[in-house]
């Protein structure tokens, strides 16, 4: 038990720092947007709303912009680099779900642009939180892009607060009662899971004396100690892990949550927060799951938690009336899917994660995107209104049809590509392991596909099967005495949409592309 | 070939979005298409037909080694050539059937995807690509069925069928999965050319499978219930998917995998059975139809359970029969179809009650009815006594139980011979019917032009036989294994099939003149009967919502002490899965360190804990709970103070204040009432809570027992002398080794500080 500690003087320290710094610029460019907003909200309080916009934009822009230069410096061999007394790790897997969240973020605020909550409290173009919101929303992002460079447990709860902290915020924005609703609840939630992962890093620290996971002593004191606590302790910190991500037994927050909060917030919440989730999950897994000596039959255990999110998810959404309620739950039975991956621990299942969150970025944000624009014009957020909108509107229930056939999981889209790799690893991973588990995940997975055709196809068939309500067509009828082309959707939405469509049939054809990228990526199994 | 069916693909959104504009234009485009479908499978056949085998390979990710391949031989070309040659005559017949429809835009748009979906599944390589057109298949038939979207009873019967059917596609997916593990290939060409045998571990799960994927598709007892309601599509789709294309998919793979499990005892008897009783199942319920429509529909089950049971059967001639008989088929219900549709437009009705006597009316509609009708019915010489002849003929010459079939496929041979009288004679002759809707006049261009077409059709092969032999006999040799040629006659000579020939005419006709007694018997007999497998879905789909609703009750209630109570009895329920797993029983836990306790007031932190415990119990209000919640928490930090713990004191001190001071500001924003509403819940919670608790003291008291590393430890503990002068090691820790992060420390409390005066004075403002 006796080793030996480095003890670097504080100069050494600090030069380390410096040098480090220059690694992480995308996240320094981010936080001094954040700080410049910031500043700029004290400065047009109320003013000069678009400047705002404009300048979140631009800094997301330029941390993209950053972030592919990162890639494209990086080798595509090499094991990424130790930053900051190994607090951080830059990899390509990293850099890949930075740029992800980054991308994703520009469209949420794409998004945001036009959204109006029910009550017209949240509205971009005239709220004066507007600085507010998107300082909030630029911390999430950089608490999003530390936790997929983290492999330091210390680094791992922050950057989780750090979401955390600025979600429950974000949640609120709506400034109704359901919002605020919501917002404690996920509050309270988040606080006992971040209990119940401290908990558990604590004792991992305790056994191994150190939080950096790819420490070699890390990995050798877990082999050494005792089973009992390792189970404990591992099963404690992925508490927290399963929280971000949604998935069962700590995704009770999901729905109250999608539903309260603002849509575009909504839309980054399922995307953001639990891709950076999976990167840690998926280094967890690596440095942790696969390092304990005994038999822990993790593999067996993160496939029941992805089985019970799997028919939890799914069958929850049968019933749902309110679409964001409903693809609440479809996010959670998309978690299920991806652990899927997870557990796969091959390079094949590491490459369908990334894959999978990718396409699920896509579709997720298209979804939301529509649900924004048919809610602003039926000022609701139940299915029940979406009869008939698909004869009035064509355009919008093509796109809306494919998004849902993305989520379902059939072809030609992205979505059945995605779901094909995952099923596929998951396969491989049954052959080299013979875990009956996994066959039945298999199983459950399959049926589940089929039981989300349900509630997925729903939408659809109500806007091209169902005739509109007769609220609607009087409303129809005042617009022709005005004379006015009944089509409230801004053509700026409607490219959005385009834009965010279009992808999952392309990259149902030509999948290769994104593969391409992804196959760059060492994986550490 | 990739672009053959990708053509479709590409067509079908343009036609949806064009039709309206010029309809005729894009109505024959789809037609021209399906024709050029066709024409170029043509050309492949002289090599196909030759026993060649033409391959279509195409990278898709060829990173992870997936390509789509498609491969001709001489059953996927015959299917193939059948897909696109009816759909062209579909179509074309569509043009005109469907001109005053709305949304004809849309019917195009469909069929074209199922017409491509079809052509992808008969000649796909690969088995997983082939499942997907299977359910590409479906899909695009539940959108045919649930064309008339305005009509409940469409949308009813389109989810019907897509569900039926996608449980079977779920089955086929887990038999192909079972396949690829048992023979290591997902190719159809390899599979069949492989020659082990059928006989690995997973083969009775595979053939169960496939039975129940095909069996689905093609509405096999007790799956049935299905294809009639189907019926609410529009007849074009009913001529083209539920008689010559989608059902017979099941029967494609039948065929296909036939040369490998055709020697499995389920495989034989399960064909045999299912079909034998489908066979008879269906005449028997078309006999008791009065819509036209439903009638041709269950005479469809009826044919289908024929070419099942034959495949059953499994012998040379046997399988002959059974293709053979496909094709017979697809001419002449596809001709009946579209004559009912045809009926249908011009009088407003299917009711057979009221029709009767179109003979003056509709000439050249009778005309393509009564051919279809008699190569129905099997006279000669159409090509349906052909195919009936052989039916016979391999019935009477199988082993074993072949007598089953024999008796079922006479039975329901009586029937059609029945039926194609009512068809093919009542309907037309006799006096002029009244009572329809519309008056009927004749049908113009392809609505008598295609039946007719098809009905000629079904003369001229049974007249010229070789042409079907020519296209069939490589498809036959490919079924069945083996090389033997397919010869095609009208006269056999004077054989036992021809006497049963005879005798199925003349017992049909009499039934035929004792239908309306018979029918009453029948109706009385299949009454409730008839609905048992349908009502068991109908419950099934229930109990499946309920079970939905019941869980998210249970689990999602809104109520957060419930979302906490999920959480803890996972991690508890989570724990114990692992203790029982590994017997952690208490003997391996350690406890080494026995706790003393010195002197009698350290154990006053204890007494205040446990009080403020049992206040918790019996408090009502909010605040006394607070209070006594805080008490215990200051407990433990008096607790460390004893234990020369002095910083993690200070610093529970300080938490448990701030706790204490933001609990205070919101608690008067609470209602104060918090009483659990039944006695059940509390003691649910109290269970809880206690198995966490005891779940926590375990962990403890193992912990306490283990020495944990801490390299740190002994660093300070030899270093804090020489380097922080100093002999209280907590004291040099603190404010030398890491005096930074004490500076952090402070400046935190002085953040949260300011923040909860910010809190305080904001509450006083309002």
């Amino acid at each position: 038990m006796e080793k030996s500690i480095e003890v670097h003087s504080l100069g050494t320290q600090l030069s380390e720092i410096v040098e480090s710094a220059f690694f992480v610029f995308p996240e320094i460019c981010l936080l001094a947007f954040l700080l410049l907003i910031l500043i700029f909200d004290l400065i047009f309080r109320q003013k000069l709303l678009w400047l705002f916009t404009i300048t979140a934009l631009l800094g997301l822009f330029l941390t993209t912009g950053l972030l592919l230069q990162q890639w494209s410096l990086t080798a595509e061999s090499s094991e990424g680099l130790s930053l900051f007394s190994r607090m951080i790790q830059l990899d390509r897997l990293a850099i890949y779900f930075k740029i992800l969240i980054c991308v994703s973020a520009v469209f949420t605020v794409l998004i945001s642009v036009n959204y109006k909550s029910r009550a017209g409290s949240f509205h971009l173009r005239s709220v004066k939180r507007i600085g507010e919101y998107y300082t909030v929303l630029f911390g999430l992002l950089l608490g999003a892009m530390l936790l997929s460079m983290s492999t330091h447990l210390l680094i791992i709860y922050l950057a989780i607060e750090l979401i955390s902290i600025s979600s429950y915020i974000l949640t609120n924005f709506n400034f109704d009662e359901r919002s605020t609703e919501a917002s404690i609840k996920y509050i309270l939630y988040g606080g006992v899971s971040s209990g119940v992962m401290l908990y558990g890093m604590s004792l991992l620290y305790g056994l191994t004396g150190t939080l950096d996971m790819t420490h070699p002593s890390f990995q050798e004191n877990i082999a050494a100690a005792p089973m009992i606590l390792v189970l404990f302790a591992g099963l404690f910190t992925l508490g927290g892990f399963l929280f971000k991500i949604s998935s069962a037994p700590f995704h009770l927050w999901a729905p109250d949550v999608y539903e309260g909060a603002p849509t575009p917030v909504v839309a980054l919440f399922s995307v953001v927060p639990k891709a950076a989730g999976f990167v840690v999950l998926m280094r967890y897994t690596a440095h942790f799951f696969s390092q304990v000596s005994f038999d822990f039959p993790w593999q067996t255990l993160l496939a029941v938690i992805a089985i019970i999110t799997l028919l939890l998810g799914n069958f929850a959404a049968l019933w749902q009336k309110n679409v964001k309620r409903m693809m609440a739950y479809s996010s959670i039975a998309h978690s299920g899917f991806i652990l899927i991956g997870v557990l796969s621990t091959s390079s094949f299942g590491m490459l369908s994660v990334l894959f999978y969150v990718s396409v699920y970025a896509l579709m997720n944000l298209a979804a939301f995107l529509i649900i924004i624009m048919i809610s602003r014009e039926t000022g609701s957020e139940e299915i029940s209104q979406y009869r008939g909108l698909g004869e009035q509107y064509p355009l919008i229930g093509v796109l809306m049809l494919i998004a849902m056939i993305s989520l379902t999981g059939l072809p030609p889209t992205a979505g059945f590509t995605a779901k094909l790799f995952i099923f596929s690893s998951l396969w491989e991973a049954y052959q080299s392991s013979d875990n009956l588990m996994l066959l039945l995940l298999l199983v459950f997975g399959l049926f589940n596909t089929v039981v989300s055709l349900f509630y997925y196809l729903k939408i659809p068939y109500f806007m091209f099967f169902k005739k509109s309500e007769t609220t609607f067509v009087a409303d129809r009828f005042s617009h022709q005495r005005t004379g006015r082309r009944h089509d409230k959707f801004y053509l700026f939405d409607k490219i959005l949409a385009i834009v965010l469509i279009f992808p999952l049939l392309i990259l149902f054809f030509k999948s290769n592309w994104l593969i391409d990228f992804i196959h760059t990526i060492p994986f550490e199994f | 070939m990739l672009t053959a069916i990708l053509s479709a693909y590409v067509l079908a959104p343009f036609t949806g979005m064009f039709y309206r504009k010029h309809p005729r234009i894009w109505g024959y485009l789809t037609v021209m298409l399906a024709a050029a479908i066709f024409l170029y499978l043509a050309t492949f056949a002289p090599r196909v037909l030759e026993g060649g085998e033409v391959r279509f390979s195409y990278a898709w990710v060829p990173q992870l080694d997936i390509h789509v391949t498609f491969f001709l031989d001489g059953l996927s070309l015959f299917f193939g050539l059948l897909v696109s040659g009816f759909g062209a005559l579909i179509l074309w017949y569509a043009t005109a059937y469907m001109e005053e429809a709305h949304y004809a835009n849309r019917f195009f748009t469909y069929m074209l995807l199922f017409m491509a979906s079809m052509l992808g599944l008969v000649l796909a390589d690969h088995l997983i690509l082939l499942y997907l057109f299977w359910e590409l298949t479906s899909i695009s038939s539940f959108l045919l069925i649930g064309y008339a979207n305005r009509e409940a009873e469409a949308r009813r019967s389109a989810l019907q069928a897509l569900l039926v059917t996608n449980v079977g596609g779920l089955a086929l997916l887990a038999a192909f999965l079972l396949i690829g593990q048992q023979w290591d290939t997902f190719s159809v060409e390899a599979l069949l050319q492989t020659t082990e045998a059928a006989g690995g571990k997973h083969t009775l799960a595979i053939v169960l499978l496939l039975l129940l994927a095909a069996f689905t598709k093609s509405a096999q007892f007790p799956f049935h219930f299905w294809l009639p309601n189907a019926m609410a599509a529009p007849t074009p789709v009913s001529a083209y998917l539920h008689s010559a294309t989608m059902v017979k998919a099941g029967i494609f793979l039948l065929f296909r995998l036939q040369p490998v499990f055709g020697d499995h005892v389920v495989w034989t008897w399960g064909l045999l059975l299912a079909g034998s009783i489908t066979m008879v199942f269906g005449a028997v319920m078309a006999l008791v139809q009065t819509d036209l429509k439903r009638m041709l529909a269950y005479l469809t089950i009826s044919a289908l359970g024929m070419m099942v049971g034959m495949t059953g059967l499994g012998t040379e001639e046997a399988l002959q029969a059974a293709l053979v008989y496909l094709l017979v088929h697809a001419f002449y219900k596809g001709a009946l179809f579209m004559v009912a549709g045809g009926i249908d437009h011009q009088t407003g009705t299917r009711d057979m009650r009221l029709l009767h006597g179109l003979k003056q009316a509709m000439p050249l509609t009778m005309a393509g009815c009564v051919l279809a009708c008699g190569s129905m019915a099997g006279l000669p010489p159409f090509f349906g006594f052909v195919g009936k002849e052989m039916v016979y003929e391999s019935a009477l010459h199988g082993q074993g139980f072949s007598w089953l079939l024999l008796g079922s496929t006479f039975l329901s041979s009586v029937c059609y011979v029945s039926l194609g009288l009512v068809i093919g004679y009542r309907l037309f002759f006799g006096t002029l019917t009244r009572q329809t809707p519309k008056p009927p006049t004749e049908s113009h261009g392809p609505l008598w032009g295609a039946p007719l077409l098809l009905g000629a059709g079904g003369l001229l092969l049974g007249v010229w036989t070789e042409a079907p032999a020519y296209l069939l006999e490589r498809g036959t040799q490919l079924i069945s294994g083996t090389e033997a040629g397919l010869e095609l006659s009208l006269w056999h000579g004077l054989t036992p099939a021809l006497g049963l020939s005879l005798l199925t005419v003349l017992a049909g006709w009499g039934l035929y003149r004792g239908r309306d007694k018979s029918r009453k018997w029948l109706a009385f007999a299949t009454g409730d009967y008839t609905l048992a497998p349908e009502q068991l879905y109908v419950t099934g789909l229930r109990r499946l919502r309920q079970v939905a609703l019941w869980q998210t009750r249970l689990l999602q209630n809104g109520y957060l002490r419930n979302y906490l109570l999920v959480i803890f009895s996972f991690l508890v329920l989570a724990v114990l899965a692992q203790i029982i797993h590994f017997r952690l029983w208490p003997q391996a836990l350690r406890f080494q360190l026995p706790v003393t306790v010195d002197y009698l007031y350290e154990w006053i932190p204890v007494f205040f804990m446990v009080l403020g415990l049992i206040t918790i119990f019996g408090a009502r209000s909010r605040l006394t709970i607070l209070i006594a919640t805080s008490m215990v928490g200051f407990g433990v930090a008096a607790l460390f103070v004893f234990f020369s713990a002095p910083d993690v004191s200070m610093t529970q001190f300080l938490v448990e204040t701030i706790t204490l001071v933001i609990f205070m500001l919101i608690l008067h924003r609470l209602p104060s009432h918090i009483r659990l509403e039944s006695k059940t819940k509390f003691v649910r919670h109290l269970l809880v809570a206690i198995l966490f608790g005891a779940t926590m003291t375990l962990i403890l008291l193992n912990l306490h027992g283990y020495e944990l590393a801490s390299p740190l430890k002994e660093y300070y503990l030899s270093h804090s002398e020489e380097e922080g002068k100093g002999l209280n090691v907590v004291n040099v820790i603190l404010i030398d080794f890491r005096a930074l992060d004490t500076l952090g420390e402070i400046t935190v409390l002085g953040v949260t500080a300011i923040g909860i005066m910010t809190l305080v004075f904001l509450n006083q403002k309002k």
